[in-house]
């Protein structure tokens, strides 16, 4: 089969691959329908997360129709089932995955050694990321092998359409948890760094959980004008423009936000000394991280508020304000998305036509333009938001 | 944390490395010309004080480990630098055995020198909690075919025990084992399965994969 394969830091590959085969009993294999580039891909692409070999297939965000069901979940599952996949694998029956903390499952990392080096404990496998997550492989092929596909794999009904539900699978699902972890009751002040498919989500969906007013912070205008017009921002900053913390106290009567959302991860961009300070060091290995995000957070967030860290980090950080977060007694929430919680719920959402989570598809592009596309979405060319690819045609 | 590599594997590779130097000694590109005879003498020297190395896999354990690293990190610099102290020309004769040096140094780097290394460790005492009932539990660490499944290399002593976990979560396993056959014994008990990612299709490996797949970063 065709697929995109990682050739080195900013390097990407359509090739021809073996296809996947069922393993497990819980296995099924999927025709991948509709499948995108994630922001977290882009980790990978850029060379930041170790752990990643030539050849390995990338992409985790997917919809697919299943060709193959293992014995195990061929009650579940039929030929021909179009489902929508959580990028976590995880067995739904652990400690973690009876508390619906599916991405923190015990059972779904098989390379579990690796990440308990790093982490001390391993989180769940995921697909097409690397081998700290149990070197699955990827979603960016015409096929893939789901493990635990009668935990991961969701049907689609009828009314949510291919693109739809694609980002109900991931960026739709990481922004409602990260909106989910601010604890909203109501009323209250959210904001937003990135404006990218997660933080659009995550604007969209705090309105869906009782937000009064969420202000979205991003330096590209096409997106700040999504997150307007599509995802309902109140207000929009450009941080290359304003100083971010002073601005967001201007605009909450001096209290700072209730919650803030860093929808961006370790490779947060920024001008000054700071940025430069930090480029240097993540280019020399000796931080993981560039955590401008995280600081502005915790520096700009109300006492007593939660942040909800749903960009990725994969190591060490400097110059962490541990002072800012203690005094102030701030809730730190964090993790990688526990997609098979929401995903039921999405899809409802976007059947009742509450949201549109096909807004973020810009672009469309075939496998064999694997490095086009994820340049084009690496740099936000074009006014990129996200690239689809239909592995099968349309 | 701990360098990777410990010695039970570092005596794998060892063994490994010096029959393939051997190996690649007698390959026509190489055969009959100073980096033949450089490959043949370093896997020779290789294997022959790995039989006296006092790690697992040695024979006649008479050389303690420590040793053992010393002698290989002397042994690969001379390889790296020998054809150039030699004023060898040729670019085969030059980098073959520069590069076969440089990959012993690495291997040397990531060996952790106590032995223990940080991925592949001794077994000791190790448990796992599993979200099962004790009987479910003894049942499937007591089944020969289970510890088949669970524990391939067969490092399973039979020995373990239980201890019910606090506050009703499950049943905790005590035992000095493999943490893998722990992990795997989990994923039967609670998955019914073991997950794995064996067999996973990918693209063209680059050309030090199967030696050493986390250092090929493609670049
Ligand atoms: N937790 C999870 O399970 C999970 C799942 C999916 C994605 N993610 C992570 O979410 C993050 C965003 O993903 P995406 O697909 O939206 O990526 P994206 O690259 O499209 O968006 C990132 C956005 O952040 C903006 N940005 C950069 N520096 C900034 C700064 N200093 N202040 C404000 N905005 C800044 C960029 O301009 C860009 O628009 C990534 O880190 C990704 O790894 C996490
Ligand atoms: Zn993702
Ligand atoms: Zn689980």
């Amino acid at each position: 089969m065709k697929a995109i394969t990682w050739a080195g830091p900013n390097r990407v590959t359509c090739e021809e691959t073996p296809d996947p085969s069922v393993t497990n009993p819980r296995d099924a294999i999927l025709k991948v329908t509709a499948t995108t580039i994630c922001g977290s891909d882009l980790h990978l692409y850029d060379g930041y997360v170790p752990a990643m070999q030539r050849g390995d297939i990338l992409g985790h965000e997917f919809l697919g129709e299943v060709v193959e069901a293992g014995t195990a979940v061929s009650d579940k599952l039929s030929v021909g089932d179009r489902v929508c996949v959580s990028p976590m694998i995880a067995c739904g029956s652990c400690f973690f995955c009876q508390q619906e903390l599916f991405s923190l499952c015990d059972n779904g990392n098989p390379d579990a050694a690796l990440a308990e080096a790093v982490w001390g404990q391993s989180p769940c496998g995921i697909f097409g990321y690397s081998h700290l997550t149990g070197g699955y492989a990827g979603s960016h092929a015409e096929y893939i092998r789901v493990p635990y596909a009668d935990v991961g794999a969701v049907k689609v009904p009828d009314g949510v359409d291919d693109t739809q539900a694609l980002f109900c699978s991931d960026a739709f699902a990481t922004g409602y948890f990260g909106a989910d972890m601010c604890g909203l009751g109501g009323g209250e002040v959210v904001a937003v760094w990135g404006a990218g498919a997660v933080g659009l989500f995550a604007i969209a969906s705090a309105y869906l959980l009782g937000a009064e007013r969420v202000i979205a912070i991003d330096r590209f205008p096409e997106r700040l004008r999504l997150a307007r017009e599509r995802a309902g921002a109140s207000e929009v900053l450009d941080y290359t423009q304003v100083d971010v913390v002073e601005e967001l106290k201007a605009l909450t009567g001096g209290r700072g936000p209730d919650s803030c959302i860093d929808a961006v991860g370790m490779e947060a961009h920024s001008g000054g000394l700071q940025g430069a300070y930090d480029r240097v060091k993540q280019a020399t290995r000796l931080e993981s991280e560039r955590p401008y995000v995280i600081r502005e957070c915790i520096q700009a967030c109300r006492k007593g508020g939660t942040i909800a860290m749903i960009g990725v980090y994969g190591g060490v950080a400097d110059k962490f304000p541990l002072g800012a977060l203690m005094n102030k007694a701030l809730h730190l929430r964090t993790g990688q998305v526990h997609a098979q919680r929401y995903l039921p719920r999405l899809l409802e959402h976007a059947e009742r036509g509450e949201v549109d989570p096909a807004f973020v598809a810009t672009h469309e592009m075939s496998l064999t333009q694997a490095q086009e596309a994820y340049q084009t979405f690496k740099q936000k060319t074009d006014a990129c938001v996200r690239v689809v690819f239909r592995p099968h045609g349309a | 944390m701990r360098q990777p590599i410990g010695s039970h594997l570092h005596g794998l590779l060892d063994y490994l490395t010096g029959t393939a130097l051997i190996g690649a000694s007698r390959l026509s590109v190489l055969r009959r010309r100073f980096a033949g005879r450089a490959l043949a003498t370093a896997g020779g020297n290789h294997l022959v004080y790995s039989f006296f190395t006092d790690y697992e896999l040695g024979v006649v354990k008479r050389l303690p480990y420590k040793a053992h690293l010393a002698l290989d990190a002397v042994g690969a610099l001379g390889l790296a630098v020998l054809p150039w102290v030699l004023g060898r020309k040729d670019p085969v004769d030059r980098w073959v055995p520069a590069a076969v040096g440089i990959y012993e140094l690495s291997a040397v780097a990531m060996s952790d020198p106590s032995g223990a290394g940080g991925s592949i460790r001794a077994t000791r005492h190790r448990a796992v909690t599993v979200e099962k009932p004790e009987g479910e539990v003894r049942a499937l660490l007591e089944d020969p075919a289970e510890v088949r499944r669970f524990s391939p290399a067969g490092e399973w002593t039979g020995r373990f025990e239980l201890r019910p976990a606090p506050g009703g979560r499950g049943t905790e396993i005590h035992a000095e084992a493999d943490p893998a056959d722990l992990r795997r014994a989990k994923q039967l008990l609670e998955a019914g399965e073991i997950v794995t990612a064996e067999g996973a299709p990918a693209g063209r490996r680059g050309p030090i994969s199967a030696a050493l797949p986390t250092l090929d970063t493609g670049a």
